[in-house]
């Protein structure tokens, strides 16, 4: 198990929040991903699609607050961003019931004719909206999609998300998700 | 199928619950900020102390379309709304208030004192751009509703946003405290995103009032046909909002504006998509509208 493996990965999502590089984290932080990623996909936050990821993201918020952030400040640094990612969805039972949620929003939000798989098109939405290099995605998507049909199935997207963020293995395709380590 | 293509529902549903029917993005359930009544009560003592006549209505306006932001973003916006709820009254007023916004005193009216207040409040923090932008929608409000029928020589053809109020799209960017750059604003995605998410709002209202109603969209139908072609134009236009607000993380990459700058622009890109449905649900909570709901 490598634990430097998933803290790096955990700095690299909390840098998908920490959009001006402070080392600190709001709610409106996380939230304005969640309006990247709609607008990127043109869904209204107010639609069922739209609300689904928005409450996802809330709860998200709701769950790493209520962990780590002791003193109420509503700022979460990189640190406490660690600790409580790891407490809550790592070591923590709380991914399936929090965490998974908003990544199924968020697959469903990519699959946009409903036939449950992900083209490599919405998946650069999605991606960009993290802010992944666009030369990334490219590699990236070839590595999640293992069998090369050219598509990503949304059940593969939502167990890449869970790799990403709880696995301490090195070999998991999901460490790939975000572009390379 | 699109996803404003749920099902066509029977005549006989009066025409919100059509709408809503119709439109998947208009279905659900339109979130209200979970401190809404702190927002109200807030604007209402705002509004008495202003001299102007409070409007829960204009707050929970507000408070939907900014569903998720802090409450001082809320408030600010409830402000504005509540102003501007008392400016479509006495259209008039328009023609003060520009001075005020042209760096003119207040006269003793309520609607200009107000105005100075919020512009005061608000007009330092953006750039000369914004102030041009929002003063623009103001002066174009002013023509479409004090002389609906003309439009000066060499002007661009009126468009029903003009008279529902182009400004108060002007007016998230303060109320959030962003400022969305020069190139996206000027891109004709973003013009396209505004101008859209402004007429889907005033056609719900058309389509909410239903036969009869003269606001900002000509109608020059019968009135059985009438109302099926108001609903078809919503679902049209929200296909060509959604179609605009995709095209903007592309805008964002393509200018190289930074990614806090593309924050900014998706944080305002969001309150446009959210307008339209904040503005239904405000229709039908308006006592005008409220039997129909």
């Amino acid at each position: 198990m490598s634990t430097t493996l998933l803290n790096h990965k955990l700095d690299r999502a909390f840098g998908h929040m920490d959009v001006d590089g402070d080392g600190s984290i709001e709610r409106e932080d996380l939230l304005g991903l969640g309006a990247r990623i709609l607008v990127g996909f043109g869904e209204a936050p107010t639609s069922h699609a739209g609300s689904r990821l928005a409450q996802g993201f809330e709860e998200i918020w709701r769950t790493l607050a209520a962990e780590i952030d002791t003193d109420g400040d509503g700022v979460i640094s990189s640190e406490e961003f660690r600790a409580g990612m790891t407490s809550a969805f790592v070591e923590g039972d709380r991914f399936d019931t929090v965490f998974a949620p908003a990544a199924e929003a968020l697959a469903g939000l990519c699959d946009t004719d409903g036939d449950g798989a992900v083209g490599p098109d919405e998946f650069w939405i999605m991606m960009a909206a993290f802010g992944t290099p666009r030369e990334d995605v490219r590699a990236t998507f070839e590595r999640l999609d293992g069998d090369g049909d050219g598509v990503v199935s949304v059940g593969e997207l939502v167990e890449a998300t869970r790799q990403f963020y709880t696995s301490a293995d090195p070999d998991v395709v999901g460490n790939w998700l975000f572009g390379p380590l | 199928m699109t996803r404003t293509e749920v099902h066509r529902p029977p005549h006989a549903v009066p025409p919100p619950a059509r709408l809503a029917e119709r439109l998947a993005a208009l279905a659900m359930p339109c979130p209200v900020h979970p401190s809404i009544h702190l927002v109200e009560a807030a604007t209402s003592d705002w509004a008495r102390t202003s001299g102007l006549d409070p409007d829960p209505a204009a707050a929970r306006l507000a408070g939907r379309a900014f569903a998720r932001c802090e409450t001082g973003a809320v408030t600010r916006l409830a402000r504005w709304l509540t102003w501007m709820s008392c400016l479509r009254r006495t259209p008039e007023a328009l023609t003060p208030v520009l001075a005020v916004a042209a760096g003119g005193e207040p006269g003793r009216a309520p609607l200009e004192r107000a105005f100075s207040g919020l512009w005061t409040a608000c007009a330092p923090e953006m750039g000369d751009a914004w102030r041009e932008r929002f003063t623009a929608g103001l002066a174009a409000q002013r023509e479409a509703l004090l002389s609906p029928g003309t439009t000066s020589a060499g002007d661009r053809t009126r468009s029903p946003v003009d008279a529902f109020g182009r400004y108060l799209f002007d007016l998230v960017e303060p109320c959030l405290g962003v400022e969305v750059p020069a190139p996206v604003w000027r891109s004709t995605h973003w013009r396209a995103l505004v101008e859209v998410s402004g007429e889907v709002a005033a056609r719900c209202e058309e389509a909410v009032a239903g036969p009869g109603h003269t606001g900002a969209i000509s109608v020059e139908r019968s009135n059985s046909g009438a109302e099926e072609w108001k609903i078809d134009g919503v679902a049209t236009r929200m296909e060509e909002l959604w179609t605009a607000a995709r095209a903007i993380p592309a805008l964002v990459e393509r200018h190289d504006l930074g990614f806090t700058a593309g924050r900014e622009a998706t944080r305002v890109a969001c309150a446009f998509l959210t307008i339209p449905r904040a503005y239904l649900e405000w229709l039908l909570e308006t006592p005008r509208y409220r039997h129909l709901a």
